[in-house]
């Protein structure tokens, strides 16, 4: 599976038109139903490779529900907005640290 | 003094690792995508919007042998998107640095000039002297002429920059104030100005990064 092609498991015969936000492969058990000892098991079972395609699989699930509708309102674009902020925030709060100190000086 | 210009770092708080500048890209996420036949609400609005830039272009560039906008009007919304995410809090302004306006401005012209030069010679050559100069004027107003063109990256950029800082300074300013600030009338005062401010700085956003794309389509134009 590259960048830029079908997963090596869809077959458009059996799933139909192409849809990038569905897993093609052998379906595991989802992670809300894992028992605790199974856990490391599970985790196991992954492979830091897919993670590109899970963000991709991910983003496609949020447009499919919020950008792709015939009828989007302000909903997806606040998200992106109050998700931008906060990442900003975090990656430079210890540039933001010493705004807790400016009520006991000048 | 640190304090006011912090803003505009690049280096986030991490390692000192210029993540900051992932804001370039954040526009993109904001883009829309056509999955289906039928098309968003947001695709439909995207799309006329650039429509109406591929129009408005077109007619810039006139009837010469190239004449394709896709570039002006991509640039056109890196830049939009750039200034308009600056104005919410935390999002680091990628267009308020020299590095990054410079980098779109001065390949523009080196190529518009270059293609200009090697192609066209004696038509740019004509272009140094204005229509209707008179005589004894015109060794100024090659040198003119050619200075201008000369600044042009540099005007495209800082122009841009410069905005961008100002304004983004100017909130930054009054906020300060606003906060270290006692009195009612003083602090509605503030808050009016800095009300209006945003709104100001919203159009600029806006007129500012047009006034970056119409000004290489003109500079492209004269090419031909």
């Amino acid at each position: 599976m590259g960048f830029g092609e079908y997963p090596a498991e869809y077959n458009p015969k059996v799933h139909g038109p192409f849809d990038p936000a569905r897993f093609y492969g052998k379906p595991d058990i989802p992670f809300g139903e894992v028992k605790l000892g199974e856990v490391g098991s599970w985790l196991g079972r992954r492979s830091i490779g897919g993670l590109p395609s899970a963000l991709s699989r991910a983003f496609w699930r949020w447009q499919h529900k919020y950008m792709l509708p015939k009828k989007t309102g302000i909903a997806p674009f606040c998200q992106l907005a109050i998700g931008a902020v906060t990442f900003f925030y975090v990656i430079n709060y210890s540039k933001l640290k010493h705004h807790r100190n400016h009520k006991y000086h000048w | 003094m640190m304090d006011l210009f912090s803003s505009f770092d690049p280096s986030s708080g991490i390692m000192a690792l210029p993540l900051n500048w992932l804001s370039t890209l954040l526009g993109m996420l904001f883009l829309p995508y056509i999955l289906w036949a039928m098309p968003s609400r947001w695709s439909f609005v995207w799309a006329s919007l650039l429509d109406t830039l591929h129009k408005e272009f077109k007619i810039l560039l006139g009837k010469g042998k190239a004449t394709g906008t896709l570039m002006f009007v991509s640039l056109f919304s890196i830049i939009v998107f750039n200034n308009l995410l600056d104005l919410l809090p935390h999002i680091f302004t990628s267009t308020s640095h020299l590095t990054m306006n410079l980098s779109l401005a001065l390949p523009l012209w080196i190529s518009f000039m270059l293609f200009g030069w090697v192609n066209n010679t004696k038509h740019m050559l004509a272009h140094l002297v204005p229509l209707g100069t008179p005589g004894p004027l015109m060794p100024f107003m090659v040198l003119i002429e050619v200075t201008s063109n000369l600044i042009r990256p540099g005007t495209l950029a800082v122009r841009l920059t410069a905005n961008m800082i100002a304004g983004h300074l100017l909130l930054t300013i009054l906020s300060n104030a606003m906060v270290s600030m006692s009195g009612i009338i003083i602090l509605s005062t503030l808050l009016i100005s800095q009300i209006l401010l945003l709104l100001l700085e919203l159009a600029v956003a806006i007129i500012q990064s047009y006034v970056f794309s119409v000004l290489s389509t003109l500079y492209a134009s004269e090419v031909d």
